[in-house]
């Protein structure tokens, strides 16, 4: 369906989008990342519909192995159903993932245009404020925030947010600043723009890409986080998690490694699914490597 | 569009010694290493807020020791960085 060009003389301008998504398709790795990263999520969504077994019911014998006694991963230390954990805790995961990336994204577009479109005095004091934020140590510095305000599914998101929207305020700013010099905002600011207008509605949507690449990647750095977090022991203790289960079932991994062992590749092939999107979208939103 | 230090080279990514520093915390619990990761956590388990704000501020001192490094090697290796000033 896409010769578009044979039945008529003119060739019809094709949407950005469109374009983006003919060079992401041709990027198998991508391809491949998306696939793998849809099925994680529809086990997510679905999974604990369809396996109703409750992660925290005791329902069998201490460290059963994975396929014996009709438990497809086996059971934890104290017996409770590792496959309805992962089920579980692949909600909460992707949860956090999703918002700490949304919170990261609406922290560091604000500072970045803010200090991007600006500049002078505010570009100082907003570029000082994120190079505060980058110096500390992110993982400690979430700790404490957790630590100190309570382990609940929103505090542990604002913490991963709050440490990690360094990176995108500082590509916004980049980007606002290449932007802002161009013909067409200066074509808007003649024909009146305001400042708010000029900034998200003329700027911003012309440096989206290097953003959505980012964010995108935030998406898995987020996840690796929560898992961090929890593996700590931060975490509430009500809601399951894949970090949660590997930090639980810690000790006990010379005797029987599965249980932390197939959390650990969960976390992996998502975060690795994450990232080849990620890649893809690069290099499809990239308009210089398109024409190879 | 102005260039104004060799820290506006810096990648937008995190430092990796702040990635290093994060790593300790978690390798050394693990592990029962007694370094500063480990009296991090365990003082933020007993909300020792002096002894956090402490390992805090030590370990920013690292990270910047770290970027000035940075900072300098660039300049050494990197000749475009040497024409500015």
């Amino acid at each position: 369906m896409t010769d578009q060009s044979t039945d008529s003389p003119i060739e019809k301008a094709r949407s950005p989008f469109s374009e983006a998504w003919e060079m992401f398709r041709g990027n198998y790795a991508a391809m491949a990342g998306l696939g793998v990263l849809i099925l994680i999520v529809v086990g997510a969504v679905f999974g604990p519909i369809l396996y109703p077994t409750d992660p925290f019911d005791m329902v069998w014998a201490p460290f059963s192995p994975p396929g014996q006694d009709g438990f497809l991963f086996g059971t934890d230390y104290l017996g409770r159903d590792l496959l309805a954990q992962i089920l579980n805790g692949g909600r909460v995961t992707l949860i956090i993932g999703l918002s700490a990336a949304i919170l990261t994204i609406i922290i560091g577009v604000t500072v970045g245009a803010l200090a991007g479109f600006y500049g002078g005095i505010i570009e100082e004091f907003l570029m000082r404020i994120t190079e505060f934020f980058q110096v500390l140590p992110t993982l400690l510095f979430s700790m404490v925030i957790v630590a100190l305000f309570g382990a609940s599914l929103p505090m542990i998101t604002l913490a991963i947010g709050l440490v990690s929207w360094t990176a995108v305020a500082r590509i916004t700013r980049a980007e606002f600043l290449r932007v802002r010099e161009l013909e067409y905002v200066l074509a808007s600011r003649a024909s009146g723009a305001s400042n708010m207008a000029l900034m998200f509605g003329v700027i911003l949507p012309n440096a989206l890409p290097p953003i959505i690449v980012q964010s995108a990647l935030m998406v898995g750095s987020a996840i690796l986080f929560e898992a961090g977090l929890s593996f700590l022991g931060l975490t509430d203790p009500n809601i399951t998690s894949w970090g949660q289960i590997i930090g639980s079932n810690r000790q006990y991994i010379l005797e029987s490694s599965f249980t932390v062992t197939i959390r650990g590749l969960a976390i992996f092939t998502t975060v690795l699914a994450i990232s080849l999107v990620g890649d893809g979208l690069n290099d499809a939103l990239n308009p210089k490597l398109r024409k190879r | 569009m102005k260039t104004r230090s060799a820290a506006n080279l810096q990648t937008a990514q995190t430092p990796d010694s702040v990635i290093a520093l994060s790593g300790a915390v978690l390798v050394e619990t693990v592990f029962a290493w007694p370094g500063l990761g480990t009296l991090a956590f365990q003082s933020i388990l007993a909300r020792d807020t002096p002894t956090i704000l402490g390992i805090l501020f030590f370990s920013a001192l690292i990270v910047i020791t770290g970027n000035l490094l940075t900072d300098l090697v660039l300049r050494l290796v990197d000749p475009r960085m040497r024409a500015h000033s």
